[in-house]
């Protein structure tokens, strides 16, 4: 227990800087999307009103004021979102492949150690996962301090409405589908994530372990593992048998179990028995 | 210890940060308003059959609710894998959970005290831009759950573009099934038609197909077919009514109807007639009447508001005669939404939306009465108990739809 718990610190060690800067460069975008994009807004708003010689009133009854769903869906806001989505993905492959053309091939040391490889294996998922929760808590701190400077810089004639965080995030697309709702969905859709990273993890360990041919190995394990996950759905979409709401949730609940189970399973397996370096 | 403080830190982030987050959200969840039914007069046990659906619309966010039984529902609160249907396809699905798997068209539905009978049309589009389509028909013994299921091709599908069952009856242990279709056409005419088809149970092929009405017309003109909301769509009936609207397209994408050319129609499904009700007597069933009505195969009923009280007309189909004529004890305002379902020898009828002018709360009212008699069996008003005084002035309430089991 004690040496996984090292290897997760170890790993997130390893990532902390990029990571810190996702952080920074997520926290400086969006404040200055906030004052930028709410600044424009405005002198856009003054700009209309002295062209058709409109009272404050009158503007905005015609064109309305506005509120924060107008910052949520510039790049400043959603840019460092997207770009910290793809740095993570990016580091799911990066987080194996750095051990074997690092600059000392680390892998030998890692596979050296007295610790079992499934400690190994988990350790790693376990950091990109806490490092993806981290991402998301992240925003969740940011927003209502971002929601408050936002309302400390608009007149309250044009702001449309007080809104609370929640509803930002459920205003918006992007913000929806990484601040769930609820809390069930929450863990619905981050155990979803965890079943898909654990597949990608083993097609990984594929290519590892068997290289070119390994390529092909991994892309077959990850079509097998999603047509398992999804077989109810197929059966549903062809009109065989239909579920009802509850059954089909249960069965893909407990095919996501199994099909991260045994993505797992197989992972570790492929780099106690078949991994070369 | 120093070592570990990135992950540490990480670890404590994520548990307090997501945690705060999802408890401020059930919170701010529980302290949404509650509604329910005060009453005023009559026995509050008759909302135990009610249900109320409305949105509640907070800070841009809107929130599904029921209010069942006089106790208030959020969407939210409801889990992510339960089924919304209605409650009568609900009620089917509770008693026979297998027969019912993917129906969920009340319409397509028929059931007496021996059978269950089910008919509904699948159809697709070949790659050729063919349609292929077939009768999906199931029948369910009640007596010892024997459940009977079969495709069968549909009479001269080649000419048709899309089909719609709209009441299924089972009479001589042969299956009724009435359609509207639309006719494929090359040219710029369309067809509209009222089909019934006979099907037989044991034969497993339909033996008849009818059309009742078909109507040709070309653009701008335009026909409809109708029925009134029935109130018990899978009983059996005797008889049915819908009526055939005709209209005109204007230039400027205006609809205007021509009530004068639209007709009325009354089909008996034992003795195979059909007649067109003139309506042309005074207080008897007509056109108008019928649009805006509620059956259950036997009579017609109506809200009437002519006389600046709401009174409740019921009509015989098939004399057409006016047979009751009550007076529902209700306020009356201006005359704005109102809600109506006829269920239990019961007529069930909620006036307002539960919002008024300025998108504040006004209170709808409920009135339960006897069909026949008038007589009110309870009265109410929907009451709203804040959770959160402050937020009070911004929660938009609109009713959406009054169900009866």
């Amino acid at each position: 227990m004690m040496r996984y718990l090292k290897l997760v610190n170890f790993e997130i060690n390893r990532f902390s800087k990029i990571y810190l800067t996702l952080l920074l460069i997520t926290l400086l975008s969006q404040f200055a999307g906030v004052l930028i994009v709410t600044k424009s807004l405005l002198n856009d708003a003054k700009e209309i009103m002295l062209e058709e010689k409109l009272s404050e009133v009158a503007y905005l009854s015609e064109y309305g004021g506005i509120d924060f769903t107008h910052i949520a869906n510039t790049l400043w806001f959603l840019g460092p979102i997207a770009l910290s989505a793809v740095a993570l993905i990016f580091y799911i492959f990066l987080i194996w492949y750095r051990d074997w053309f690092g600059k000392n091939t680390f892998i030998y040391r890692l596979l050296m150690l007295p610790t079992s490889r499934l400690s190994i294996y988990l350790s790693k998922a376990t950091a990109i996962f806490l490092m993806v929760l981290g991402l998301i808590a992240w925003q969740m701190i940011l927003l209502p301090l971002e929601n408050a400077l936002f309302h400390s810089s608009v007149p309250e004639a044009f702001l449309n409405m007080e809104m609370s965080t929640s509803s930002i995030a459920a205003a918006n697309g992007i913000l929806m589908l990484i601040i769930p709702s609820t809390f069930t969905q929450f863990l619905l859709s981050y155990g979803i994530g965890l079943m898909v990273m654990s597949i990608l993890f083993t097609a990984i360990m594929f290519e590892r372990s068997f290289r070119m041919k390994g390529i092909l190995l991994g892309l077959l394990y990850g079509g097998v593992a999603a047509a398992l996950f999804l077989t109810p759905v197929f059966i549903m979409a062809s009109e065989i048998f239909h579920f009802y709401s509850n059954e089909l949730f249960g069965l893909l609940l407990t095919l996501g179990i199994i099909v991260t189970g045994l993505s797992i399973w197989l992972g570790s397996w492929l780099l106690k028995n078949r991994v070369t370096v | 210890m120093k070592r570990y403080l990135c992950s540490i830190i990480i670890g404590l982030v994520v548990l307090l940060s997501i945690g705060t987050y999802y408890v401020k959200v059930a919170s701010s969840a529980s302290g949404l308003p509650t509604f329910s039914f005060k009453t005023i007069e009559g026995s509050d046990k008759e909302l135990d059959p009610v249900i109320v659906q409305a949105t509640l619309e907070n800070n841009n966010l809107y929130e599904p609710l029921t209010i069942e039984s006089n106790m208030t529902t959020y969407g939210h609160d409801r889990s992510l894998w339960s089924d919304r249907n209605d409650v009568q396809i609900e009620r089917l699905i509770k008693k026979h959970r297998s027969f019912m798997r993917g129906k969920d068209f009340i319409d397509s539905f028929y059931e007496d005290d021996d059978f269950l009978a089910y008919a509904s049309v699948n159809n697709e589009y070949t790659k050729s831009g063919k349609m292929e389509a077939e009768f999906d028909i199931g029948v369910l013994e009640k007596k010892d759950e024997d459940e009977t299921s079969f495709r069968i091709d549909f009479p001269h599908q080649e000419r048709l573009m899309n089909m719609e069952v709209r009441d299924v009856q089972l009479i001589h242990s042969k299956l009724q099934v009435l359609t509207m279709n639309d006719v494929d056409s090359s040219d710029d005419k369309q067809t509209k038609e009222v089909h019934l088809y006979t099907i037989d149970l044991a034969k497993k092929k339909v033996v008849n197909d009818k059309t009742l009405v078909s109507e040709t017309f070309t653009y701008p003109n335009q026909v409809d077919f109708e029925m009134p909301v029935n109130t018990a769509p899978s009983q059996p009936n005797n008889m049915i009514l819908f009526s055939m609207i005709k209209g005109v397209n204007h230039e400027e994408g205006e609809y205007e109807e021509k009530l004068k050319e639209s007709k009325l129609f009354s089909y008996q499904y034992d003795t195979e007639k059909l007649t067109t009700i003139k309506g042309d007597k005074k207080e008897s069933l007509n056109l108008d009447i019928a649009r805006s009505g509620y059956t259950d195969g036997k009579s017609l009923y109506a809200i009437d508001f002519t006389s600046g009280k709401y009174q409740l007309k019921t009509f015989d189909i098939s004399s057409g005669a006016l047979t009751n004529d009550i007076e529902l004890n209700v306020a009356v305002g201006k005359e704005e939404a109102n809600f109506v379902a006829i269920k239990n020898g019961r007529v069930y009828f909620l006036l307002g939306s539960g919002m008024g002018e300025n998108l504040t709360y006004e209170p709808a009212q409920l009135l339960i009465a006897d069909l026949k008699t008038g007589k009110t069996l309870y009265k109410g008003e929907t009451i709203r108990h804040a959770a959160d005084k402050k937020n009070e002035q911004k929660i938009g309430f609109i009713i959406s739809t009054l169900e009866v089991i």
